[in-house]
Parts: structure tokens; sequence; C-alpha cells
């Protein structure tokens, strides 16, 4: 009985841990195969693919502006009112902008941007593809000859992450511009000393790592979205299930992308 | 011409416990077509699917004009695929494309021709199935009925080499099931077979050179 209790544990811890890996290296063979199609199948419908990432990046991109200012100025200036607020107490104002920098651009414009993109265009992703497949239209499009992989994935990964890398230079100017306007009405910091605090502190590197952890959340929040979307089977009360199970993944796997950027470029 | 297309020792299922074919064979010869007669339920769309390429068996061969079609590179594999035209049972439209973005897809998506010719030929075949009205709406504004035209005319625009109907009948108003079985007739003539699967004899006995039962997973 204790061996059959045992053995039962075992295979579920197996489970536990080998499931997680086989969707990564699934979501990572979906990558690469829908990357390849580039080359393998050039010149194929470019047309068509061309205007979907277009309709990929208005959406991902230019829809999600309001969103994106609001929440950007909203941070912006609460980083701003607490940084001043706290280090002028202890006398250290110059090290508002090294505050700004860190906190701000390297880490949380990339991250909110991400999840603004995983809650908007990552569900879209899941629950339309979900809805495609169950609908029969994937092997429609299958039957026409068309490789779902170039026609429906390669649009996706290319607009989000082209969306996202734009959004995220849009993010911190919101949040580092805007947000000083927002927080100018509670603080009393004059510009030309945030002007100076933030400009000895904000480098190139800051700014381009930004926008390379967008790109690359943007490539993966597309990517699990569009697998999840392919997974479901049969019923359509899958379709809630599978983006949860999205949106769950992309925020575990920018976290973990996050902090291996951060660590790669800033120690 | 037409595809030669063979199923050998085919078995499939969707679960362990839920075997939907069983070890079956089937060979439709160039030109020829064949109709494959099951009540609701029997795998009849599964079987279909099975012989178009479009469902991995989970045993057995799939062999198009002599070749292996599951051994073929996913390029090879569309080739094949984009000269077959499959008449889906719940039509299977893009719902996020117009009627004619649907029946554009396969000829602009291959370059078959000019997209301003593509565009005529699209608008000449809408007028006359009686859908012109529609071209510009959505498939969720359209009756299933009207879907199932749609349906057929992107089989008809897709298929050079060989066509797969999904119960063809259901659905269909009586004119369109008269022109579908004049068109399977005609292209058999011009040597372009057809699979089909349904559950009315009388209508595989119009137009099927034979017919096969599936019962139990296997074909009889």
């Amino acid at each position: 009985m204790l061996y059959n209790i045992n053995m039962f544990s075992l295979d579920k811890i197996g489970k536990k841990v080998l499931t997680p890996i086989d969707s990564i290296l699934d979501i990572s063979a979906l990558f690469v195969e829908s990357v390849k199609t580039i080359f393998t199948e050039r010149g194929k419908g470019n047309k068509i693919i061309f205007d979907a990432t277009m309709r990929q990046i208005f959406f991902t991109g230019v829809e999600a502006l309001k969103i994106i200012t609001i929440i950007a100025l909203l941070l912006g200036g609460a980083v701003i009112i607490e940084s001043y607020t706290q280090i002028s107490k202890v006398g250290h104002g110059s090290l508002i902008g090294t505050i700004l920098v860190v906190v701000i651009v390297r880490e949380l414009a990339p991250l909110i941007t991400a999840f603004i993109i995983i809650g908007r265009s990552g569900t879209a992703i899941a629950t339309e593809i979900s809805y495609m497949t169950l609908n029969h239209e994937i092997s429609a499009i299958e039957m026409m000859g068309i490789n779902p992989l170039r026609f429906i994935v390669l649009p996706r990964l290319a607009g989000v992450a082209a969306a996202i890398f734009c959004l995220s230079f849009y993010f911190n100017a919101v949040a580092l511009f805007g947000g000083y306007i927002f927080a100018r009405f509670i603080v009393q910091y004059p510009f030309a000393s945030y002007l100076k605090d933030l400009s000895a502190s904000l480098g190139f590197w800051d700014i381009t790592v930004s926008g390379i952890k967008c790109f690359l959340f943007g490539l993966v929040v597309a990517t699990i979205c569009c697998y999840r979307g392919f997974s479901v089977r049969f019923s359509f009360t899958e379709i809630p299930q599978v983006t949860t199970k999205a949106v769950v993944m992309c925020i575990y796997m920018c976290f973990l992308m996050n902090i291996i950027i951060t660590a790669l470029f800033f120690i | 011409m037409s595809f030669n297309i063979e199923i050998k020792n085919i078995s499939f299922d969707y679960s362990p416990s839920n075997l939907i074919i069983d070890n079956t064979r089937l060979k439709l010869n160039k030109g020829e077509v064949v109709g494959i007669l099951a009540n609701a339920g029997l795998g009849k769309s599964t079987l279909l699917k099975l012989c178009a390429g479009l469902l991995i068996p989970t045993k057995g061969e799939l062999i198009i004009d002599g070749k292996n079609f599951w051994s073929l590179s996913t390029i090879e594999q569309n080739d094949i695929r984009s000269e077959m035209g499959f008449d889906f049972q719940d039509a299977a439209l893009i719902t996020n494309m117009t009627i004619s973005g649907n029946l554009l897809l396969p000829l602009n998506y291959h370059e078959k021709m000019p997209e301003q010719k593509s565009i005529k030929i699209i608008d000449d075949l809408l007028k006359k199935f009686g859908l012109y009205e529609y071209k510009d709406k959505p498939p969720a504004l359209l009756s299933h009925g009207l879907k199932r035209s749609v349906s057929f005319i992107r089989a008809l625009l897709s298929g050079n080499k060989f066509f797969f109907w999904d119960d063809p009948i259901q659905g269909r108003s009586e004119h369109l099931v008269d022109v579908l079985k004049q068109t399977i007739l005609e292209k058999r003539e011009s040597g372009i077979g057809s699979l089909i699967v349904t559950q009315y004899e009388n209508f595989l006995k119009h137009v099927s050179d034979r017919v096969v039962i599936l019962d139990k997973g296997k074909l009889i």
C-alpha cells in the first residue's frame, strides 16, 4: 500500500516537472518553426502577411496608447513623488535621477508595458486562435496549402514585438516627463534640477536595454499565447482555461527574462 | 491530372480508450469518385481528414501519388494540399475575413493569378450563386446554408487535383445539391476524383463510382 502511494506521488511529481518542460520545448519549437518560414517560404503570401502584421501593430501598439499613457503618467508621478520626498529627507537629491532610471526605465517600464500587452493582446491572440482551432478555421487554412505558422503565428510575433518595442520608449518618455508634470502638482521639484538629475543618470544602455527587454517580452508573449491558442482540443469551455494558462505563463516568463537580462547588462 | 490517394492500415484515436479508425485501408484511383457511407458519429469526417492529410494517424500511412505524405516536408505537404478542395461540414470560414476575403485567400496567398483577375473570378462566382450582396460581410452574418455555399465555392477555387466533400448535402438547398452533383460529375469527366462522406445513400448512388461502408472504425 505504502509502495503504491509512493509510486503514485512520484508519478504526480514527475508529471508536474515534465509538463512545464514539455510546454517550454513545444513553445520554443513553435517560435523557431514560425521564424524559419521567413526563409523557407519566402515570397508566399507576402502582402497578406504584411497586412496582418500591420493590423497586429495597430491593435497592440496604437490602440494601447491610451492605457499606456494613463498608467505611465500615474506610475511616473508616483515614483517621482516617492523618491523626491524620501531622498530629500536624507539630503541626497542627486540620487533621485538614479532611482528613476533604475526603477522606471530599467525595470518597471518593460514589465508594466508587457503586462498591459499580455492583458490586451495576449488574451486576444489566445482566444482568437482557440476559436479558430475549434471552428476548424485552422484546418481550412491548412487545406488551402497555407502554413498556419506563417499565416497566423508570424504576423502576431512580428506585430507584437515591434509594437511593444516602440511602446517601451513611449512609456519611458511619458513616465519620466509626463510623470514629472503630474508630480509637480504635489512636490516642489524644479524642472531644471529634475532634468539635471535625470540626464546625469540616464545612459544609452538604460534606454536600449529597456527596448530590448520589451522586444523579447513581445516575442515570448506572442509565442506563448499562440501556442496556448493552438492547444485547445474539443470544447469551447477550454478557451478561458487556455487563456488563463497563457497569461500566467507569460507573467512567469517575463519576470524570469527580466531578471536574466538585468543580470546580464547591469551587474 | 488527379491525385492517386491511398491509406494503408490507418488507425486513429482522440484518446487511447476511444479508437475511431481501426487499421483501415482505402485506395482512391485517379479520377475516381468514392463514397463513404456511415451513420452520424462513426468517424466519417475523421476518416476524410485522415485521407486529406489534415490529421496525423496514430498508425499507418497516407500515400499520395506514391509518396508517404507524413514523411514529406511542410512545404511539400502544403503544395499537395493547395491542389485539393475540401468542403467542410461546418463551412469553416475564417471569421475575421469578409466573404470575398475568404475566397480570395487561396488565390492571393499562392499568387495563382493577378489580384484584379482573382477579384473578377470571385465576383462572378458570387453572382452565379446569388451571394454577391454578402461579398463584404463577415461570415457571422450569413446563415449556415449560405456559409456552406461559400465553402463550396472555396473548395472549387482550391481544388485542381482532388476534392473532399464532408457531408455535402447537410444544410444545402436542393438547387445547390444539384449543382454539387453536377460539379462532382463534371470534375470526374475531366479526370479529377472525389471522396465523399455522408449518411445519405441516394446521393452517393448518383455520383459515386463505388461506395464503401464505415462501421466500427473499419471500411466494409
